[in-house]
């Protein structure tokens, strides 16, 4: 791993600041500029909402392409810790207003999936789940 | 990086495409609906997905992409595999979720097919 901005602690976690993910994503904060000194230690990156349903879970980082307000009512309804949109997504109006009312922080980055889903990792950021054995979904 | 290499980093399993496994791959992109594949697809590119459907399997084909990984354990029906052997499309399936996947694979040195959307790009 590469990076030096996470930190190991003795549980073998890694946490790091929603600040760094910022940084390490070049993203702009939309929602949330008051909580960047938050603690995230698992991610996880979904298109489909279903997929969002059936295996993100409390306290990870969402990173999506999906701007609709109901990304952040699921995000609240699963205690995910932050929203990320790749691409240059932009939120839709209610999306953002969701999201200010949540309390759900909501960052915009440029890199595309899998550059955002890489970088994090490369700075110690795991997935909140890593392998799945039977997919709970099927569609 | 080659798709044998794409394999053993991700403990994938070769549904169809076992010979072209020395294949060499310049970059990747995760796509889970159409729109992204067709804004974004590029030739020689590696496609990480959870879509399986033989529409899929025929975009990449007109769009030259090098491989096909089915993300979090997800398997294509019966049907798409046939279709994927006769486009000469390589398939490898792997239990990472679509974060692991592209992590582990961005470790080993695999990059983006795009780094950055600009402003002015459609986003798909």
């Amino acid at each position: 791993m590469s990076g030096g901005r996470f930190r190991v602690f003795s549980s073998g976690k890694v946490i790091v600041l929603l600040r760094e993910v910022r940084n390490i994503l070049d993203a702009e904060v939309l929602v949330g500029e008051e909580k960047l000194d938050m603690n995230v230690k698992t991610a996880f990156g979904a298109d489909l909402m279903s997929d969002v349903l059936a295996y993100a879970v409390s306290g990870c980082l969402l990173l999506t392409g999906l701007t609709n307000a109901q990304v952040i009512r699921t995000a609240d309804v699963l205690d995910i810790a932050a929203i990320i949109l790749v691409r240059g997504k932009k939120p839709a109006p209610e999306t953002l207003r969701a999201a200010v009312e949540k309390g759900i922080p909501l960052l915009s980055t440029k890199y595309i999936l899998f550059e955002t889903a890489g970088r994090l990792y490369q700075n110690g950021i795991v997935g909140c789940v890593e392998k799945v054995d039977e997919p709970r979904v099927s569609l | 990086m080659t798709l044998h290499d794409i394999v053993e980093t991700l403990d994938a399993l070769v549904l169809t495409g076992e010979d072209q496994l020395d294949r060499e791959v310049r970059s990747a992109f995760a796509a889970d609906v159409m729109s992204d594949l067709l804004a974004f697809g590029k030739a020689g590119s590696v496609l990480l997905t959870r879509m399986s459907s033989p529409q899929v399997i025929r975009t990449s084909d007109i769009l030259d992409i090098a491989a096909i990984v089915m993300v979090r354990g997800h398997v294509p029906s019966e049907h798409v595999l046939p279709l994927a052997g006769e486009l000469n499309i390589p398939i490898l399936a792997t239990k990472y979720v679509l974060y692991e996947a592209a992590g582990r694979l961005y470790g080993r040195g695999l990059r983006g097919l795009i780094e950055k959307v600009d402003s002015g790009q459609r986003a798909g």
